[in-house]
């Protein structure tokens, strides 16, 4: 079961979006800030963040650098409402893993959710396979 | 802050008309997108609590009147943007006139409060219901208006307030724009905003103390023709 985090100030959205997640079989959190979404990751391993970019206090691109500042492989997919894509294309060059403009369908997200727990996975594989090596090498074996 | 204020001021230059009609648009269809948004994901539920009834789950009559009052709300909400979005484009259709300038920044104070939200400041209006009938242009006053408050909205920090107040003399309007603070601030410059503000005829006065800063537009009643037009 992916475990996934949204993060946006529109409580409603992130309700209704997050009941609709658990209906499809993931484990949905929601944020209502930057801030409570640096909180939660302390505590779980999320495979997914869903990160609205325009919110109060702290926006979504100052949380997602500071999202990737604590775990750098963490997989972020931003949602955009600003009818351009040039704010979607600036959070991936950010290290946000893919975004999607409001209002996204849940088929495209839940998509994008796959695609960001495969890379996730791979990432940790890739980290194993690092591990292990250095061990080995160190070993001498 | 976050978002430095040199990079909000930036960001709503006072350079044309245009810029201010596209920053005021800009705010508003962002909040009916997310008005757009909620209403869709909401629809999108029903669909999957049909899809659900299809294999044999039973919808409860309190789920669907949830979702109904969830998609009634922003209906509601997403009516009321469009209506002061409304209001505000056709304060454009006359080049000068009579308006009710009470309405006219009651309601231009409602287009700004995504803004202010944004910074995380509280913005309020007082008194909340007046009437006060001026003659000139409606765009170009509420451009003044508006210029002032996002050059003290820059200067605002999370959790301040910033009132804007309006009140009759003799023979003028005066918009009052308040940032409480609790702390001594400095006033922003105010120079390009003092030159629109010039175009109608109107002036700008700002002070600043140990609790914040007002800065005080002088309107008018009736702004000369040959000023501005």
């Amino acid at each position: 079961m992916a475990k996934v985090l949204l993060v946006d100030d529109e409580k409603d959205f992130r309700e209704i979006l997050a009941e609709r997640m658990m209906g499809r079989g993931l484990d949905a959190d929601t944020a209502e800030s930057g801030f409570k979404a640096l909180e939660m990751i302390e505590s779980k391993s999320y495979d997914a963040i869903i990160l609205d970019l325009a919110m109060p206090e702290m926006d979504g691109m100052e949380t997602l650098k500071r999202l990737l500042a604590k775990q750098p492989h963490l997989q972020v997919i931003v949602l955009t409402g600003q009818a351009t894509v040039q704010k979607g294309v600036e959070a991936v060059k950010l290290g946000a893993a893919d975004f999607l403009e409001k209002p996204a369908e849940i088929e495209s997200l839940m998509a994008k959710i796959e695609e960001a727990q495969a890379r996730k996975l791979a990432l940790f594989e890739q980290d194993l396979d690092k591990k292990i090596s250095d061990i080995t090498r160190k070993k001498g074996w | 802050m976050i978002e430095d204020k040199e990079k909000f001021r930036i960001r709503y230059p006072a350079d044309t008309e245009i810029r201010f009609f596209g920053t005021i648009t800009a705010s508003v269809t962002h909040e009916l997108n997310n008005v757009m948004s909620i209403i869709s994901q909401t629809g999108g539920l029903l669909e999957d609590l049909l899809s659900g009834n299809r294999l044999g789950r039973p919808i409860s009559p309190e789920s669907l009147e949830r979702i109904a009052g969830k998609i009634r709300a922003q209906t509601t909400r997403g009516t009321d943007i469009v209506n002061r979005l409304n209001r505000f484009a056709h304060g454009a259709d006359e080049p000068t006139g009579m308006f009710d300038l009470g309405k006219a920044l009651n309601n231009l104070g409602q287009l700004a409060q995504r803004l202010a939200t944004l910074r995380g400041v509280i913005l309020k209006f007082t008194p909340e219901e007046m009437t006060l009938e001026l003659e000139g242009c409606q765009f170009r006053i509420l451009q003044t208006v508006f210029l002032v408050l996002l050059a003290i909205l820059s200067e605002a920090q999370k959790g301040e307030t910033i009132t804007l107040s309006l009140e009759k003399n003799a023979d003028c309007a005066r918009v009052g724009i308040r940032l409480d603070t609790g702390r001594h601030c400095e006033i922003p410059d105010l120079s390009r905003e003092k030159i629109i503000a010039g175009n109608i005829g109107a002036g700008i006065a700002p002070q600043n103390d140990t609790n914040g800063i007002i800065i005080v537009i002088r309107l008018p009643m009736k702004t000369p023709p040959t000023v501005g037009q």
